[in-house]
């Protein structure tokens, strides 16, 4: 079974995607802020990271950068779901740093973010 | 009446001789000459610091409106995915007039996400910091068949066609943003599909010299003579849409497509409009590699920073 991480600072984002996951029997970890994030990535090795941009501590891209660094995190598949659009820097700073897909927030639905992690998990 | 006492060339002022009199009126002159620049200096002064606020001001403004409606869209993400979840039966069987509900939740959701989109487009138009991403060239019968395709659906609970003409051989590509055409036709389109019910929406695209021109012609309830000249301006709205049609705009998307086409070396315009028998819109864009669509591309290249030419779109995106 896919573990997937999701990086997201706002609490009932992350509820949602609780229900939406064990719904469709995933398991899902959440970390709060970037910093946070990096750890869990270490301590649980999910199969996927969601990964949102605007978070305390580490921003997305930061925090893209310190899982790149350490073999251990830098070939964890990334998704990112985000507010900013696409033409903001840090969005792009994140597709050089090679994440699989983005998604604007108010674009997707938690479907279209499940079929992006059975796609992309690995 | 004047005070007699108080005027320098009252005749009754006593024992002034005349060149008294003229030195009276250099002195006046004088005086006023001296204070007038001084006024002048002032108003200069306080006319540029006036200046310099309201552009803080106007910054001010956009910065708010840019980090606003960031913030706004993770509610709205949630209130969505939850209602989204719903209607999908995640959460449990839901019956119809529950659905019902869910769904027009969902429609207005959907309408205030891109209230906030065009929010978000209008500061970037407004602070000078939208891109154009022109690296490729691109077929516009193929983006209009494929909204034509995306609103079909929408379009068959009104009982409208969606119809898309164009000349049966190769035709030429134009020079344009992918995404901002889209989005100028999908907002011509749905226009169109706020005034029509039972009838058909035809996009008629042909070239005209170095021009691809694009048309969308309704059969909705026209527009009124003294609500042409409104269209293209901000929160413009030409009346109700027909009951029954897909939900109401914002007011905002002729505005923003306004600004976008001239942006890209075409123009914008209401073709013909007859009330009770429907309206055409058109716009135009420069063929790819025609002499205006290099000056275009030059002028483009040389006002956004070169960082934001080449990073789009390297994975896949919305």
């Amino acid at each position: 079974m896919s573990k997937v991480l999701l990086i997201e600072d706002d609490s009932l984002f992350v509820k949602m995607y609780q229900k939406k996951f064990a719904h469709e029997g995933l398991e899902l970890e959440a970390a709060y802020d970037g910093a946070e994030g990096v750890e869990r990535a270490k301590s649980i090795k999910p199969n996927l990271i969601i990964l949102d941009l605007m978070l305390p501590k580490l921003s997305g891209s930061e925090v893209l950068e310190t899982l790149k660094e350490s073999p251990e995190t830098s070939s964890i598949p990334v998704v990112v779901l985000t507010n900013l659009n696409t033409t903001a820097d840090e969005v792009n700073k994140c597709i050089e740093l090679g994440v699989k897909e983005t998604f604007l927030k108010t674009n997707v639905t938690p479907d279209q973010v499940v079929d992006s992690v059975k796609k992309y998990a690995q | 009446m004047a005070n007699k006492k108080g005027s320098s060339f009252s005749k009754d002022s006593g024992p002034h001789t005349q060149t008294q009199e003229a030195e009276e009126v250099e002195r006046i002159l004088n005086d006023g000459v001296t204070s007038t620049t001084g006024a002048y200096q002032q108003a200069i002064r306080e006319l540029t610091q006036a200046n310099l606020r309201l552009r803080q001001l106007d910054k001010a403004k956009d910065e708010f409106i840019s980090i606003a409606s960031h913030e706004l869209r993770n509610p709205m993400a949630i209130i969505k995915g939850n209602i989204s979840m719903m209607l999908t039966g995640d959460t449990g069987e839901i019956n119809p007039e529950a659905r019902d509900v869910l769904t027009d939740m969902m429609i207005a959701v959907e309408r205030q996400i891109r209230l906030v989109n065009e929010l978000l487009d209008i500061s970037r138009i407004e602070a000078g910091v939208i891109n154009f991403n022109l690296s490729s060239s691109i077929q516009i019968d193929q983006v209009a068949e494929l909204l034509a395709t995306s609103l079909r659906t929408v379009a068959e609970k009104q009982n409208v066609e969606i119809k898309v003409n164009k000349p049966q051989q190769p035709f030429p590509a134009v020079q344009a943003d992918h995404d901002k055409i889209s989005q100028v036709l999908i907002n011509l389109v749905t226009n169109a599909l706020k005034f029509t019910q039972d009838g058909s929406i035809t996009i008629d695209i042909k070239q005209k010299g170095d021009l691809v021109l694009t048309c969308v012609t309704d059969a909705g309830s026209g527009i009124a003579e003294n609500q042409k000249s409104e269209l293209f301006k901000k929160f413009s709205k030409a009346g109700a849409p027909t009951p029954g049609t897909i939900s109401s705009g914002s007011g905002l998307g002729l505005y923003i497509s306004k600004k976008y086409i001239e942006k890209q070396g075409g123009d914008i315009w209401l073709e013909a409009s007859e009330p009770g028998v429907g309206s055409t819109f058109c716009f135009s864009l420069p063929i790819a590699d025609s002499k205006k669509a290099r000056e275009i591309a030059e002028g483009i290249k040389s006002l956004q920073p070169i960082k934001d030419i080449h990073l789009k779109n390297k994975g896949g995106d919305l």
